[in-house]
């Protein structure tokens, strides 16, 4: 405690980025301390032009600046704060301006995903039985509901909109039919770094009940219908977010209404009804901007909930998601695959919902909230994640009796994983 | 630690003056005094204008303790032809918990600890260090993180408040 009074080791304001090239003195980190300060500055992008600060004030502003944590210099704060588990992050950002800023910045979670901390969460978005739609994140770590930011108005009652990730931390809704504005158009995102929502361009055509799939992170809609009934659309469409718009691909050969979508080697693989109320499969190859008809065993034997990983298709074959198919390649057939021996009913609150990856595990989401995580690389070890009755504290508690309340009464619409 | 007297002995000189003797074997743990061996291999005397006596001392603590650990696992793998893996794991797990005993200091030595862990680039020390401040911060409210780390708050009511109203969830305590 003594020493302290005295100067600190290290000047703890300077960043070592700099001091890393030349020696390590002392002396040598001081000469850097008004410009290497910058570094860490997410929004000033300092560290390309380190000796040329474009504006005199944000200069000014940054020499006054305290440290991230007083007695380190920024860069090993920042190594400290990355490591934080993402349920406490919140929780960072009333620390102080610096750490606000910190957390609100990309390069915050751009250094997590590259050191391998990002962590995975399930997004759960539902449909009470009043008709609204309502969503909760679920952290794996903590095994905690977490109640997140309202579906903005327009799709908060709305039916057969799309959803889809990007980018690994971006939500995006789209399409869909507002009960009093009809068929919509639009597009909205959610980032998980954030924890807000945003709005995006429009799509092309409005559209509800529409096939979707992310493909080198690009997103991708096809088919659907313009007012509920009326016509199917043959129109597809992709959104590229670098581009920021929406482009059209080509259309499908038949105007179909698709049910069920999936990315496989890297096609899109789309079933469907038709204008007839028939069913319909096709495919489409994005290198050619092609679609064909398909009918296999594969396409034959696929149904909702379908999951591709590790390029191995997995559907669930009993509707409580307690057994699992996989496609065997070789044979062209679904085979049996994994059996958790825990069969919990045929109700609609049991029913297996979706199927998402959840670091690199194969995770059963179902309406009742309950989530089981197989390991489908090794022995399918079947492992609950989250069950009704979890009690930790008292906070777990009142989410979970939050969460809960609605259970019975409502349905998994879309289940999604997002990293922060 | 058993150790042969025609082992290199290096002389660490810390900030305030004071000298530690340590074995080759322990210096080079650190990757920067081991940069500066292969660079030179006559040295025996260095000084670490960057880090005082106390703080040298427990880096020098650390290092004698995992080359004394990894000499062991080396010594009983050679004994026994394979290395067991239950005495392995229980290796590790002791190891482990030293670390964390280790790792009972106040802040400012944890600071210290982490300065000097990068300066003298020893990266269990460094992982260790990093992890053991992340897990202060874990789970605290925003006014123990302050406390803890000496950190002024210079957010104003309203901004607080914006912050607080975009993530409900995280703060059901103070409501």
């Amino acid at each position: 405690m003594q020493r302290r009074k005295h100067a600190p080791l290290v000047d703890a304001s300077a960043c070592l980025c700099r001091a890393d090239i030349g020696p390590k003195t002392i002396s040598d980190t001081k000469k850097y301390v008004p410009k290497t300060k910058l570094c860490i500055q997410p929004n000033l992008r300092a560290s390309i032009h380190p000796s040329k600060p474009k504006r005199v004030e944000l200069a000014e502003r940054s020499r006054c600046q305290s440290p991230l944590i007083p007695g380190l210099p920024d860069d090993l704060a920042i190594a400290c704060l990355i490591r934080v588990p993402r349920s406490s992050q919140p929780k960072l950002r009333l620390v102080c301006k610096r750490w606000q800023r910190l957390l609100a910045g990309n390069y915050f979670y751009t250094l997590r995903r590259n050191y391998g901390l990002a962590e995975e969460w399930i997004y759960v978005i539902k449909r009470n039985r009043d008709g609204r739609i309502s969503w909760d994140a679920f952290d794996p770590v903590s095994q905690l509901w977490h109640p997140l930011p309202p579906v903005p108005a327009e799709y908060s009652e709305a039916v057969g909109f799309g959803c889809a990730v990007l980018s690994g931390c971006l939500l995006y809704m789209f399409g869909g039919r507002d009960p009093r504005k009809g068929c919509m158009r639009r597009v909205i995102f959610y980032s998980a770094r954030t924890n807000r929502w945003h709005r995006a361009p429009d799509m092309l055509r409005r559209r509800n009940f529409m096939g979707s799939c992310v493909l080198n992170n690009c997103l991708y809609v096809a088919g659907g219908e313009t007012e509920s009934g009326s016509r199917t659309l043959r129109s597809a469409e992709m959104f590229d977010p670098v581009q920021n718009r929406w482009s059209f691909i080509s259309e499908m050969c038949t105007p179909m209404v698709p049910f069920i979508g999936m990315v496989y080697e890297g096609k899109w693989y789309l079933k469907g009804l038709g204008s007839q109320r028939q069913v319909l499969s096709e495919v489409y190859y994005p290198e050619t901007d092609t679609w064909s008809p398909v009918l296999d065993n594969m396409v034959s034997g696929w149904r909702n909930p379908s999951l591709c990983l590790n390029d191995r298709l997995f559907v669930v074959d009993c509707k409580d998601g307690c057994k699992l198919r996989v496609y065997d390649k070789t044979t062209h057939s679904w085979c049996k695959f994994g059996d958790s021996k825990q069969h919990s009913g045929i109700s609609r609150s049991s029913e297996a919902a979706a199927l998402v990856v959840l670091n690199g595990k194969l995770c059963v989401v179902r309406n009742n909230m309950c989530i089981s995580l197989i390991d489908v690389s090794g022995d399918a070890q079947w492992e609950m994640i989250s069950s009704k009755g979890q009690i930790k504290t008292f906070v777990t508690n009142l989410w979970s009796s939050v969460v809960g309340r609605g259970r019975s009464k409502s349905h998994i619409v879309h289940c999604k994983v997002l990293q922060a | 630690m058993a150790r042969s007297s025609t082992e290199n002995m290096i002389t660490l000189m810390s900030s305030d003056g004071e000298e530690f003797m340590v074995t080759e074997k322990v210096a080079r743990e650190c990757t920067t005094i081991r940069n500066m061996l292969e660079d030179d291999c006559v040295i025996t005397n260095i000084p670490l204008p960057n880090v005082t006596s106390d703080i040298l001392s427990m880096v020098i603590e650390y290092c004698m303790e995992h080359v004394a650990a990894a000499e062991k696992a080396a010594a009983e793998t050679a004994e026994k032809g394979s290395s067991s893996a239950p005495a392995a794991a229980k290796a590790n797990k002791d190891l482990e918990e030293w670390d964390k005993a280790f790792m009972n200091v106040d802040v400012y030595t944890l600071c210290d600890l982490i300065l000097a862990a990068n300066y003298l680039n020893v990266s269990g020390l460094l992982d260790l260090t990093i992890q053991t401040a992340a897990n202060l911060i874990k789970g605290k409210s925003p006014e123990q993180i302050r406390k803890t780390f000496h950190i002024q708050n210079d957010l104003s009511l309203e901004e607080e408040e914006k912050i607080r109203s975009q993530t409900p969830w995280a703060f059901e305590k103070s409501e």
